[in-house]
């Protein structure tokens, strides 16, 4: 089966059978079979609806069915230093030695600011007893910044977006490789950037396979929202979302006991309220943390606090290990009697 | 012959084409330690920028929708073998695009490839320099100056490390026994002050982009040799009385390049030498 076509496109005649340039025939007309032969048939069945128009010497000037305009040169697309997933942490741990730092916080903790006071402090050159090194997520950390150097005709309420995820259910990490001046050592560090509605989820829910990650983590950092122990209206409602995730996390992380470092930002605002940290401190000690303190200010309304104060000291905190450990090789004074064989006796003795 | 290719690398208004220019100015009139061995077959781009230079002035940003030019010339390492230097010159924007938009034409990726070594360009006081402020370490300005254009353009240390950490990745690659080289050179290195000056490149890129001075120091794949690069010592746009003076002399003296070396920051005429350095 063949079907008429004719190569004026104004013409209709496949549809209406009627020639639009007048010819009773349209077998007569030019644009079917005159001298060019423009008129054309598209065939079905096995030629696939090609259709061929030619000029008069019978070469070929278009192909019908083929794109009419030559695909665009795309230029090959380079990596971009964003957010890595976790196979591209997996490798990266295997390469280096790196400090996973498990943040968790329920949503407006301040957790993607404190990332973003960080990363502008180093960018600065500004960070007290670290310079910046590297990082294979540059872009990311460019990216999250960018709400802080916005002047919304004054300092603005919110410095960083909301995060989301592309994929919600694989956390995106952060990675900084810092030179500590006090040693020169080069330090990698691993955060995740997550949204605080997995915290949410993981109170409320037990929601922990996202949080599979903590498990690799050498130090938590359970953000909050300084403002919320502050005022005596939200103290208590904190506190007890705060002892909830902890309790959480505890289930979460099985016998693993990382460290657990409480993050209180907004110190502009106030120091953290030494009851507050008190009863949350005595509620994680018998789940097996040793919870210990910072209070930072990612943003600073304050003239009289400085912004990013309390975070150089808190990546200190972070990298120093807690040691508190019995002493493997005690010694030989402290013994009651050193002339016995130190090494075979010591599980004795521990 | 052998042939040496060196890619020039920075964004737009870096110095890179100028640069060229001046390098041409050493060889043409062998004032430099790297030696021409022979004359260039076509110099017809080198000569239209060197015009700019001989006239006091510098030349205008490279067209954007003009072709790729490279600059081939050949030259000879002391007593050595002569080797073709190979020169690609292209508008800055697109490195900038590289960068921004992740994005690089399969003809510069291969040029990188096949490349021994980089020149990286960034320079001083540029009118196109990014560095926003914001509300961790710059509070208070941006409390006095307010608006901040700046606030979703890309840093330009973040640009200039992405551009090292591709150099990093693929400069040379086709040629894996060999380590690749990229000189970084600071440009209009003159506009520093005396201080600046004398504490050398290395200091002014850590006080003034500390991303890109870290990067720099965790490069493991690639040496790194920094310069601070001034083609002929001062402004002659903006200070007639020097451009009366440099026009009354021979052009192809002019000039200086900052380094540091062992013994400290020394300051050579050679404009040639991150060349040397980098095909050596």
């Amino acid at each position: 089966m063949t079907e008429t076509v004719c190569a004026d496109t104004e013409c209709s005649f496949s549809l209406t059978g009627v020639c639009a340039r007048s010819y009773s025939d349209p077998e007569e007309c030019p644009y079917r079979n005159g001298t060019g032969g423009q008129l054309n048939e598209k065939a079905g069945g096995s030629s696939a609806g090609r259709m061929v128009q030619s000029v008069g010497d019978g070469n070929v000037v278009t192909t019908i069915g083929e794109p009419v305009l030559s695909a665009p040169v795309v230029d090959p697309s380079l990596p971009r230093s964003g957010t890595l997933g976790s196979r591209d942490l997996d490798l990266l741990m295997r390469d280096r030695y790196v400090n996973l730092i498990g943040i968790v916080g329920l949503p407006d903790a301040g957790k993607t600011a404190c990332i973003a006071s960080l990363y502008l402090l180093l960018a600065h050159g500004m960070l007290d007893g670290f310079t910046y090194a590297n990082s294979k997520t540059l872009i990311a950390l460019d990216e999250i910044s960018r709400g802080a150097r916005r002047w919304n005709n004054g300092y603005p309420e919110q410095m960083t977006l909301h995060t989301e995820l592309a994929d919600d259910r694989q956390a995106g990490f952060l990675h900084l490789r810092l030179l500590r001046e006090a040693d020169s050592k080069k330090i990698d560090i691993v955060v995740p950037d997550l949204p605080g509605e997995w915290s949410r989820q993981l109170i409320t829910h037990a929601d922990s396979d996202r949080f599979s990650f903590l498990g690799s983590a050498e130090v938590l950092w359970v953000m909050v929202n300084g403002r919320d122990f502050y005022q005596s209206a939200t103290r208590q409602a904190a506190i007890h979302d705060t002892t909830n995730l902890i309790e959480r996390l505890s289930e979460l992380l099985k016998n693993a006991r990382p460290r657990l470092i409480l993050v209180s930002t907004w110190r502009d605002i106030s120091d953290f309220p030494r009851d507050a940290f008190d009863r949350i401190e005595a509620y994680a000690k018998p789940l097996g943390f040793d919870v210990e303190l910072a209070s930072i200010a990612s943003f600073s309304e304050n003239d009289a606090v400085r912004p990013g104060i309390g975070i150089s000291e808190l990546i200190v905190a972070s990298l120093t290990a807690g040691s508190k450990r019995e002493n493997p090789w005690p010694h030989s004074e402290s013994l009651p009697n050193p002339s016995e064989r130190l090494y075979l006796d010591f599980r004795r003795q521990a | 012959m052998r042939k040496k290719s060196i890619i020039l690398v920075g964004g737009p208004d870096s110095g890179k084409t100028n640069y060229v220019g001046r390098v041409w100015l050493s060889l043409k009139e062998r004032k430099s330690s790297l030696k021409r061995a022979g004359m260039p077959s076509d110099i017809e781009y080198i000569e239209a920028i060197c015009a700019h230079i001989l006239k006091g002035e510098f030349a205008g940003r490279t067209d954007r929708n003009m072709e790729r030019k490279d600059f081939c010339v050949p030259v000879q390492f002391g007593e050595g073998d002569i080797t073709e230097l190979v020169v690609p010159d292209f508008t800055g924007e697109l490195w900038l695009n590289a960068v921004v938009n992740s994005e690089l034409p399969q003809d510069w990726l291969d040029e990188i490839e096949k490349a021994d070594s980089a020149l990286l360009f960034v320079r001083v006081l540029s009118p196109q320099n990014i560095q926003p402020l914001d509300w961790v370490t710059a509070r208070e300005v941006l409390r006095l100056t307010g608006n901040n254009d700046d606030d979703h353009k890309l840093p330009t240390q973040v640009v200039l490390c992405e551009l090292l950490r591709l150099l990093e990745d693929r400069l040379g690659s086709q040629n894996p026994e060999v380590r690749p080289r990229i000189a970084v050179l600071v440009t209009a290195w003159d506009l520093l002050d005396p201080a600046a000056r004398a504490a050398g490149p290395m200091q002014f890129l850590r006080r003034q982009f500390p991303l890109f001075w870290g990067a720099l120091g965790d490069l493991v794949r690639a040496d790194v040799g920094v310069y601070g690069v001034s083609i002929v010592d001062g402004d002659p746009e903006r200070d007639q009385a020097f451009k009366d003076k440099i026009l009354a002399s021979n052009l192809a003296d002019a000039g200086s390049i900052t380094f540091e070396s062992t013994t400290g920051v020394e300051v050579n005429h050679d404009v040639t030498l991150p060349i040397s350095w980098a095909i050596s």
